[in-house]
C-alpha cells in the first residue's frame, strides 16, 4: 500500500505540482538573500499570495460561467435538432398527404364510381389520421405479398389499435377474406357478419353480404347460398357483388 | 503479487512530481506543459532561468513575514478553533464566509512547515454515492488549492473524499444537509 | 373482475421452512397488475420419506407473483390437489378462473441425496399440457430447482425470458454492539433469500459491479482508509485490489466481454474516467475536463460509456462513442441527472432524476428521449435492471432505514425488500448465470 501511494502522490493536480515547487524552495532555502528590493516587488506592492488567492477564485468562478454556457449550448443544440426534425417529419407529413389527395383526386377522374377493387379503401374513404392509414396500408400489403398469415395478425392487430379508425369495416372485410383463404370459414363468417350488421352503411357491404354466400356454399348449405346471392343482386343491384352474385346463380344453374 | 507487478507499471514515468518537490526547474516546465493541455491555469509564477526562483522565493518569503507578523507570535502555534468550511448544494466554490477560516489555517500551516494536512470532503446524501464522492474530493481540492496559492506545499496536504458516507448530521433535511456539505480541515 | 380482494397491497412475508439463518430481506409486494394471468400452483406431491427443507411450488408461486405479471392462486381457494395427469378436473379449475394450473411430483432417485422433480404445465380453457420437463438435483439445490421452473413457467406465459434464478448484490450498514458503522457485501438469490456476505469492514464499501459471467464482484472499498477498486471472485472469496491511486477510485463497471474494467480515477487531479485492461493492466485515459466525470456504464454492445458529467454545470448524463471518440449529451430535463444504466437491449436507459428537489429513477426512450419517472419515494438512487429487462432494483429511504425497491419498466409493478436490522443500499442485480 504505501509504496504505491506514496508513487502516486507525484502525480498531482497540475496547479498543485507547480506551485509544490515553489512552496518547498520557499522553506528549503531560509537564507537565500532577499532580493525583494529590486524592481519587482515595487511594481508589484500587493502580496503575492493574496493575488494567487484572488486569481484561484476568479478561475473557480470563469469555470463556473464556463459551465453555465456550456449547458446553455448543449441545450440549445439539442432545441435546434429537435426543431430540426420536428420541420422534417412535419414537410414529409404534409407531401405524404399531399400526394395522397392528388392520387385520390385522379382516382376519382378516372374511375368516376369507386369499384370495390381490392386497394379501393385507402382511395374512399375520407380523413384517417396517418398513423392508423398507414398500419392498414402495411396489413394490406402483406395481403398483396400474399404473406397471409403475417395479414392476419396486422388486420387482428389493426382492428384492436384503431377501434375507432374510419377503415375499420374493411379490415374486418379483408380479415374475412384472409380466414376464406385459410379455410377458416367460421372465422370468416362471423367477420363478415360483423361488417355487414356492425356497419351497414359502409362500402363493404356488398361485398361482404356476398361473400356470406360463399360462406354458406362452403358449409353445403346450397339453398341458404342461394337466397343469400338474390339478396344481394336485390339490395344492391348495381354493384360488382351483384355482378359475382349473378355469375354464381349461373354456375348453379349448369 | 500480481497487483504490486501491476502498479509499478502505472506509476511508471510518473517520476516528475517528486522532482518538482525537490525544486528542479525541468519539473516545473513540464508541469506547465501538462497544466496548459489540461485545459486548467498557467500557474502564476513560471521559471525561464537559473536565478528566476530566487527572486520569486525572496518575494514569497518577504511576504511570509509580514503574515507571520500578522498574525501575531501567539496565534503561530496555535491550532485554529474552526476546522469546517460549508459549501453549496452541488457545488465546490469556496464561499466568501468560508475565507477567514482558510486564513488562519494558512497561518498556521505557514507558521509550522512541519506539520501536514488532511481535508476531507464530504456531500449530504442526496444524489449518488459515486458522484457524491467526486463532489467531496472536488471541495477538498477547491480547498487545497486556497491553500497552495497561499505557500502550503501539496506534498503537505492530502485530500481524502468519503462522499456521503460520513454525514456530520443524521438526518433528511435542509439544516442536515448544509451541515455535512463540507470540507474538515484536520491535522 | 375477479380476485379483486388479491389485488394490491397484498402484502407476505416468506417463511422459512428451514432452520438456515434468517434470511435479512424480506419481500413485501406493494403494487400488483390487475390483468396478470391467474395461475393454479398446486403444492407438489413429495413421494420420499424424511419431510422436504424446502416447498418447491411455494417458491414458485412466490416468483411468479414477484413478478406482477401472473397471479398465482392462494392454496386455501384450491379444490383439489392434483399432483398428475389423471387427477385433474378442469372444471373445478375454469371455475376458479384459472387460465394455467402447474403441477408435480419430487421423489428419490436412484442415487442417494438427489431428487427428481417432474414438472407440468396444463391450460385449462383448452385442457392440454403445455409444458412438461423432469429435472433432478440435490436437497441444497432445492431453491435453485424451483427459480429454474419458475423461469421456465414464466417465458412460456409471458414470452420474457424469466430471471428468478439471478442473484443480487447488496451493501448492507449497522451500527455493531460497539456502536461502529458495520458494512457488509452481501450476495443472496434474486428473492432475498440465501444471502451471504461475502465482505465485512468497518470502512464504507461502494458500488459493486458484476462480471458479465456473475462470477465476479468489482467494487469500491475504504477498508485501507481511502478508497481502492477491489475485485472478487463470489464463489471462493478470492480477491485482490486492482487500483489504489492517490484520490478517488471509483465507479467500476465490466465491458460486456468482461476483459476490461471502466473505472473513475482523480490522480491527475480532477475525476476522470479511464479503462483498464484486465489482461495487460494497461490503463487509457477516456475524458479529460476539469468537471466531475464518473459512473461509467458500457453500453450492451461495447461500442459506447455513458456516464455522469458536470461539465454543463449540474450532473447529466453523456455518451462517449468508443469508436468515433464522440461525446453526446444524453438528458436534458432537470438539473440532476446521474448514475445512468442501459436496458440490456440498450434500447433505453435508467438514472437517478431530480424534480422539484426530490430525486426518483427515471427511465427514458434513447429513440425519442422520452422521460418517464418510475418510483414515488424521495431518495431514490442507484438503479440496476435485471437481465430479462423487466425489472430495475433500486436503493430508497423510509425514515433513516435504507431499503431496497423493485419497479416493473413500465412502472406498474412494485414490491420492497426491506432488512429487519440493517440500512439496504447499492444494488446490483446480476447477469443470466451460466451455470
Amino acid at each position: 500500500m504505501s509504496i504505491p501511494f506514496r508513487n502516486a502522490l507525484k502525480v498531482l493536480p497540475l496547479m498543485a505540482a507547480s506551485f509544490s515547487l515553489q512552496a518547498a524552495t520557499l522553506f528549503t532555502d531560509e537564507n537565500a538573500p532577499v532580493l525583494g528590493a529590486e524592481p519587482p516587488v515595487a511594481v508589484q506592492p500587493a502580496p503575492q499570495n493574496t493575488a494567487n488567492a484572488q486569481l484561484l477564485l476568479q478561475i473557480q468562478q470563469l469555470q463556473q460561467e464556463m459551465q453555465m454556457l456550456r449547458n446553455v449550448v448543449e441545450q440549445q443544440q439539442q432545441m435546434i435538432s429537435q426543431l430540426q426534425k420536428d420541420g422534417r417529419d412535419r414537410y414529409l407529413d404534409a407531401d405524404r398527404r399531399l400526394s395522397d389527395l392528388s392520387k385520390q383526386v385522379s382516382d376519382l377522374r378516372d374511375n368516376k364510381v369507386v369499384a370495390s377493387e381490392p386497394d379501393d379503401s385507402s382511395s374512399v374513404l375520407p380523413v384517417v389520421s396517418g398513423t392508423a392509414k398507414e398500419a392498414y396500408q402495411s396489413a394490406y400489403a402483406l395481403v398483396k405479398q400474399q404473406k397471409f398469415d403475417q395479414a392476419i395478425s396486422a388486420y387482428q392487430g389493426f382492428i384492436k389499435n384503431y377501434p375507432d379508425s374510419s377503415l375499420l369495416p374493411n379490415a374486418y372485410y379483408w380479415l374475412g377474406e384472409l380466414y376464406m383463404v385459410k379455410n377458416l370459414t367460421q372465422e370468416a363468417e362471423r367477420v363478415f357478419l360483423t361488417v355487414v350488421e356492425t356497419y351497414p352503411k359502409s362500402r363493404k357491404v356488398p361485398d361482404a353480404s356476398y361473400k356470406l354466400g360463399l360462406v354458406y356454399a362452403r358449409y353445403g348449405q346450397m339453398d341458404k347460398a342461394k337466397a343469400q346471392m338474390n339478396e344481394v343482386k336485390k339490395q344492391f343491384p348495381k354493384s360488382t357483388a351483384s355482378k359475382l352474385a349473378d355469375q354464381f346463380l349461373d354456375a348453379q344453374q349448369k | 503479487m500480481e497487483f504490486k507487478k501491476y502498479s509499478k507499471t502505472l506509476f511508471f514515468g510518473a517520476t516528475l512530481a517528486v522532482l518538482a518537490g525537490c525544486g528542479g526547474n525541468d519539473a516545473v516546465t513540464q508541469d506547465d506543459v501538462n497544466a496548459s493541455t489540461d485545459g486548467q491555469v498557467q500557474p502564476v509564477i513560471t521559471s525561464d532561468g537559473s536565478n528566476g526562483d530566487s527572486a520569486v522565493n525572496g518575494e514569497q518569503l518577504g511576504q511570509e513575514a509580514q503574515n507571520l507578523q500578522d498574525q501575531a507570535s501567539s496565534a503561530i502555534a496555535a491550532l485554529p478553533e474552526v476546522e469546517t468550511v460549508y459549501f453549496d448544494f452541488d457545488t465546490s466554490v469556496i464561499r466568501d464566509d468560508s475565507r477567514e477560516v482558510l486564513d488562519l489555517h494558512v497561518a498556521y500551516l505557514n507558521a509550522n512547515p512541519a506539520q501536514n494536512v488532511v481535508l476531507e470532503g464530504h456531500a449530504d446524501e442526496r444524489g449518488t454515492r459515486e458522484y457524491n464522492n467526486a463532489l467531496g474530493e472536488r471541495r477538498g481540492n477547491a480547498v487545497k488549492n486556497y491553500f497552495m496559492v497561499q505557500g502550503v506545499s501539496a506534498d503537505r496536504i492530502e485530500v481524502i473524499s468519503y462522499g456521503e458516507e460520513k454525514p456530520a448530521v443524521i438526518g433528511h433535511n435542509n439544516a442536515a444537509w448544509s451541515k455535512n456539505r463540507r470540507v474538515e480541515i484536520k491535522y | 373482475m375477479p380476485f379483486k380482494k388479491w389485488i394490491k397491497a397484498a402484502a407476505f412475508t416468506l417463511l422459512c421452512v428451514t432452520q438456515q439463518a434468517v434470511a435479512d430481506l424480506t419481500i413485501e409486494i406493494t403494487q400488483g397488475n390487475d390483468r396478470a394471468t391467474p395461475v393454479a400452483v398446486v403444492p407438489f406431491a413429495w413421494l420420499g420419506q424424511s419431510p422436504l427443507p424446502e416447498d418447491v411450488a411455494q417458491i414458485v408461486s412466490d416468483d411468479l407473483e414477484r413478478s406482477g405479471l401472473i397471479r398465482p392462486l392462494s392454496r386455501s381457494d384450491m379444490l383439489s390437489l392434483p399432483s398428475q395427469k389423471s387427477e385433474i378436473y378442469f372444471r373445478d379449475w375454469s371455475l376458479l378462473k384459472q387460465d394455467y394450473l402447474l403441477i408435480g411430483q419430487v421423489r428419490p432417485s436412484v442415487s442417494p441425496g438427489v431428487l427428481t422433480i417432474q414438472f407440468e404445465l396444463y391450460d385449462v380453457v383448452r385442457q392440454t399440457r403445455v409444458l412438461g420437463e423432469v429435472i433432478s438435483g440435490k436437497v441444497s439445490e432445492l431453491r435453485s430447482r424451483a427459480h429454474y421452473i419458475s423461469d421456465k413457467v414464466f417465458e412460456h406465459l409471458t414470452g420474457i425470458e424469466g430471471a428468478f434464478s439471478t442473484r443480487l448484490a447488496y451493501v448492507t450498514m449497522r451500527k455493531d454492539e460497539a456502536g461502529q458503522n458495520k458494512y457488509e457485501l452481501k450476495v443472496a438469490d434474486a428473492d432475498g433469500r440465501r444471502e451471504k456476505s461475502i465482505l465485512t469492514t468497518y470502512k464504507p464499501i461502494l458500488s459493486p459491479s458484476w462480471s458479465p459471467d456473475a462470477q465476479h464482484l468489482a467494487y469500491v472499498s475504504f477498508e485501507t482508509g481511502r478508497p481502492g477498486i477491489f475485485i472478487q471472485n463470489v464463489y471462493s472469496g478470492k480477491r485482490r485490489q486492482l487500483t489504489a491511486f492517490k484520490g478517488l477510485n471509483g465507479a467500476p463497471s465490466w465491458s460486456p466481454d468482461g476483459e476490461k474494467l471502466a473505472v473513475v480515477l482523480s490522480k491527475d487531479g480532477n475525476p476522470e474516467l479511464y479503462v483498464i485492461d484486465l489482461n495487460t493492466y494497461k490503463m487509457k485515459r477516456l475524458t479529460k475536463h476539469y468537471a466531475i466525470d464518473t459512473e461509467p456504464e458500457w453500453s450492451p454492445d461495447g461500442e459506447r460509456i455513458m456516464f455522469t458529467s458536470s461539465r454543463s454545470g449540474g450532473p447529466q448524463i453523456y455518451q462517449l462513442d468508443l469508436v468515433s471518440g464522440e461525446t453526446e449529451r444524453l438528458t436534458f430535463e432537470g438539473n440532476y441527472n446521474a448514475r445512468a444504466r442501459f436496458s440490456p437491449d440498450g434500447t433505453e436507459i435508467y438514472f437517478v432524476h431530480q424534480k422539484d428537489g426530490i430525486f426518483h429513477i427515471a427511465a427514458q426512450e434513447l429513440a425519442n428521449n422520452r422521460l418517464r419517472i418510475l418510483t414515488q419515494t424521495p431518495l431514490d438512487e442507484s438503479p440496476s435492471v435485471s437481465p430479462n429487462g423487466s425489472m430495475l432494483i433500486y436503493a430508497t429511504q423510509e425514515g433513516s432505514r435504507g431499503y431496497l425497491g423493485a419497479v416493473s419498466v413500465n412502472g406498474q409493478i412494485r414490491y420492497r425488500l426491506p432488512s429487519q436490522r440493517a440500512d439496504v443500499r447499492e444494488p446490483a442485480w446480476s447477469p443470466f448465470l451460466t451455470n
